[in-house]
C-alpha cells in the first residue's frame, strides 16, 4: 500500500506545483520523505487573519488516501478550531463513521476523493469562518463569540508575527 | 489532557487470558445452552411486542422480561446522590450496547434513537424515536419532548463505548446546551470473576455484544448518581461533568473523540484483513478467487485514483495484474480515460473557498507559468516576502 500512497502523493504534489491555488503552498519538506509535508497558508482577505502567512506541517499515514493526514500549525495560532499545540480540528480531517448523533454530516468528512488541496482550502475557509461549536480552543471560541474586537487584535498580532513585522 | 494512546481505551479481545480462558472454555457448553434459551425468550418478547397493542402493563412486563433474557442485575450505589427528578437531562458514560435500558430503569429517562421497533418494546428499552438527521433538529426535538413528558432524556456525550479503564472519550458539547443543569451518572458493570468476559471489544457490533450478554450467567450494572451540575455556559459545563465522571471512575479524560475511535477501528479491521491476505491468495488458481482478487486490486487503484472509472481500471488490471503498474499507467498517461464527474465530491465546507480560487484561476495560472522553475523553498520564500510587502503597503508601514 505504501507504494500507492507514495504515487498518489507525488501526483498531488505535481498538481499543486503546476496549478497552485491562490494563497496556498504545500509540498514535501525534503525530497527524501514524501510523507511529511510543509504548507504555507495565507490568511484570507477581509478576515481578521488577512495577510498572514501561516506555516503548518502535514503528516501522511502509510495507508493514505484511505486514512486522512494529520495537520498541525507550526506557528503560534489562536483560533476556535485549532488546539493550542497547533493541531487543526476540522471535519475533513476525520474519516466518516457512524456518527450516531449526526454531529457532522459524512459529506464533509475525509474520503479518498478528498485531497491535500481540498483540506487546505477548507482550512482557509475555517480561518475565515470559525466553527465555534467544535471548540478545540475554548478560550478562543469564547472570545470569538463575546469579544470580537479583542480576538481581532490577537489575530493581527499573530499575522505580524508570521510576517516578522514587530507589533 | 495528557497524551493517551487511543488503543489503550479499548480491549482487543473480550476474553480473559491464561487459566481464566480455560474456565470460559469449560463453561462454554452451559453458556451456549443459556444463549439459546435466552434467544428464544427474546423471540417471544419480540412476538409479544409486535402482536399486542401498546399498554402500560405490557411495557413493564417487557422491561422485566428483557432483564431476564439478558441476565442483568442493576445495583444503585448507596453512597451516591439521589436521582433529582427536577433535572431532566441525565448524562452518563458509555460502557455497553444496552446502557439506555439500564438508565431508563433507574432514572425514568429515554434516549433518542432512529430504530423502528414496536412502540411498547422501545419504551421498555428506554428508547424514543427522534429526528436525528442533524444535531439542531435533535436538540429541537428533545426541547419539544421534555415539557410534554414526565420522563427525562438520557444522553451519553461520548457517543461510543470505551473499556472504562484508562480514559473517557472526549465529551461532545451539545448535550449540555439543552438545559443549564444536568445530573451526571456513572455506569460500571461487572461479570462473575470466573467467567469474566468483557462487555465489548474493538470493532465489535452491538448484536455480538448482546449475544455475549446472553452467554454469561449474569451481568451486574452499578449506577451511581452524582451531584447535579449547573452552568449556563455549555463549554464549561461539559468539561466539569467530564471531569466528575472520570474522577469517580478513577480514569482520565482524553482528547480522542468518537470519530477518532471509528478511524482507529477502521484501521484495526484493515490491518487484520491485510494480515490475513497472503493466506487467502494461496489458492490463486481458481477463477473465482482471481476475480475477487481482481476486485480488491481495482478497489486499491480507485482509492488512489478515484476519478478513473471502474471498468477502465479493471481492463488495465487484467493486462498488468499489478496495482502499482496500473496506477503508474494512469498517472503517466499510458492509459487514457474520461474522468468521472466530480460535482458531487466537492464538500460544502470548502465550496465557498473553491469558488474563490476558481474565479482567480486565470490569474494564478499565469503566475504559475513564471513560477514553474522555482524550487519549493524558493516559492516559500517568495510567498512570505510578497505577503510582507502587501501588509506593509496596506498598513502604511516603512521597511523595518
Amino acid at each position: 500500500m505504501a507504494g500507492s500512497a507514495l504515487r498518489r502523493l507525488i501526483a498531488e504534489y505535481k498538481q499543486l506545483m503546476s496549478n497552485p491555488p491562490e494563497g496556498i503552498l504545500a509540498g514535501p519538506s525534503t525530497e527524501e520523505n514524501f510523507f511529511e509535508w510543509e504548507a504555507l497558508i495565507v490568511g484570507p482577505e477581509g478576515t481578521c487573519f488577512e495577510g498572514g502567512v501561516f506555516p503548518a506541517k502535514l503528516s501522511f499515514p502509510a495507508d493514505y488516501p484511505l486514512s486522512p493526514p494529520k495537520m498541525q500549525f507550526t506557528c503560534e495560532m489562536f483560533h476556535p478550531n485549532i488546539y493550542t499545540d497547533g493541531r487543526v480540528c476540522i471535519s475533513i480531517l476525520h474519516a466518516p463513521g457512524d456518527d450516531p448523533m449526526g454531529y457532522e454530516s459524512s459529506s464533509e468528512r475525509w474520503s479518498p476523493v478528498q485531497s491535500v488541496e481540498k483540506i487546505l482550502l477548507s482550512v482557509v475557509s475555517m480561518l475565515a469562518e470559525p466553527n465555534d461549536e467544535s471548540g478545540a480552543n475554548v478560550d478562543a471560541a469564547k472570545m470569538w463569540r463575546e469579544d470580537r474586537k479583542q480576538f481581532e487584535k490577537i489575530a493581527d498580532k499573530l499575522v505580524r508575527k508570521s510576517l516578522g513585522i514587530p507589533a | 489532557m495528557s497524551h493517551i494512546d487511543i488503543q489503550e481505551l479499548f480491549d482487543e479481545s473480550r476474553f480473559p487470558s491464561g487459566w481464566k480462558l480455560l474456565l470460559v472454555l469449560l463453561y462454554a457448553p452451559i453458556g451456549v445452552a443459556l444463549l439459546l434459551s435466552r434467544l428464544l425468550i427474546c423471540f417471544l418478547i419480540w412476538l409479544l411486542a409486535t402482536l399486542l397493542p401498546d399498554f402500560r402493563v405490557l411495557r413493564t412486563f417487557l422491561n422485566r422480561a428483557i432483564f431476564f433474557a439478558l441476565g442483568i442485575i442493576i445495583k444503585i450505589c448507596p453512597n451516591g446522590e439521589k436521582r433529582d427528578e427536577q433535572t431532566r437531562i441525565v448524562v452518563a458514560n458509555s460502557i455497553s450496547a444496552i446502557d439506555d435500558f439500564v438508565l431508563t430503569t433507574v432514572s425514568n429517562t429515554v434516549m433518542p434513537t432512529t430504530t423502528n421497533l414496536p412502540e411498547s418494546l422501545k419504551s421498555a428499552l428506554g428508547l424514543r424515536k427522534m429526528d436525528m438527521s442533524n444535531k439542531d433538529s435533535l436538540i429541537a426535538d428533545i426541547k419539544q419532548y421534555l415539557p410534554t413528558s414526565k420522563n427525562g432524556v438520557a444522553l451519553q456525550p461520548e457517543f461510543s463505548t470505551t473499556n472504562s479503564r484508562k480514559a473517557l472519550l472526549k465529551f461532545n458539547t451539545w448535550p449540555f446546551s439543552i438545559e443549564p443543569a444536568v445530573q451526571p451518572v456513572v455506569l460500571t458493570a461487572s461479570r462473575p470473576e470466573l467467567i469474566n468476559i468483557r462487555l465489548t471489544s474493538v470493532a465489535s457490533t452491538w448484536w455480538t455484544d448482546i449475544m455475549w450478554f446472553m452467554f454469561v450467567p449474569y451481568t451486574i450494572f452499578t449506577v451511581k448518581f452524582l451531584h447535579v451540575k449547573r452552568n449556563t455556559e455549555a463549554d464549561i459545563l461539559v468539561r466539569e461533568v467530564e471531569k466528575d465522571i472520570a474522577r469517580v471512575l478513577k480514569i482520565e479524560t482524553s482528547s480522542h473523540t468518537v470519530s477518532d475511535k471509528t478511524e482507529f477501528e477502521k484501521r484495526y479491521i484493515l490491518e487484520k484483513i491485510h494480515n490475513r491476505g497472503p493466506q487467502n491468495t494461496t489458492g490463486n488458481g481458481s477463477p473465482i478467487v482471481a476475480s475477487a482478487e481482481m476486485q480488491r486490486m481495482a478497489r486499491q487503484v480507485s482509492e488512489v485514483l478515484p476519478l478513473v472509472p471502474q471498468n477502465v481500471i479493471l481492463r488495465d488490471l487484467l493486462k498488468t495484474r499489478n496495482v502499482d503498474i496500473t496506477i503508474a499507467n494512469f498517472l503517466d498517461g499510458v492509459v487514457t480515460y474520461t474522468p468521472e464527474p466530480t460535482a458531487s465530491t466537492s464538500t460544502p465546507g470548502s465550496s465557498r473557498a473553491s469558488i474563490n480560487s476558481t474565479s482567480k484561476g486565470s490569474v494564478s495560472l499565469k503566475k504559475s507559468k513564471n513560477d514553474v522553475y522555482l524550487t519549493f523553498a524558493e516559492r516559500k520564500q517568495k510567498m512570505i516576502v510578497e505577503a510582507r510587502e502587501r501588509y506593509m503597503l496596506k498598513h502604511g508601514l516603512k521597511n523595518c
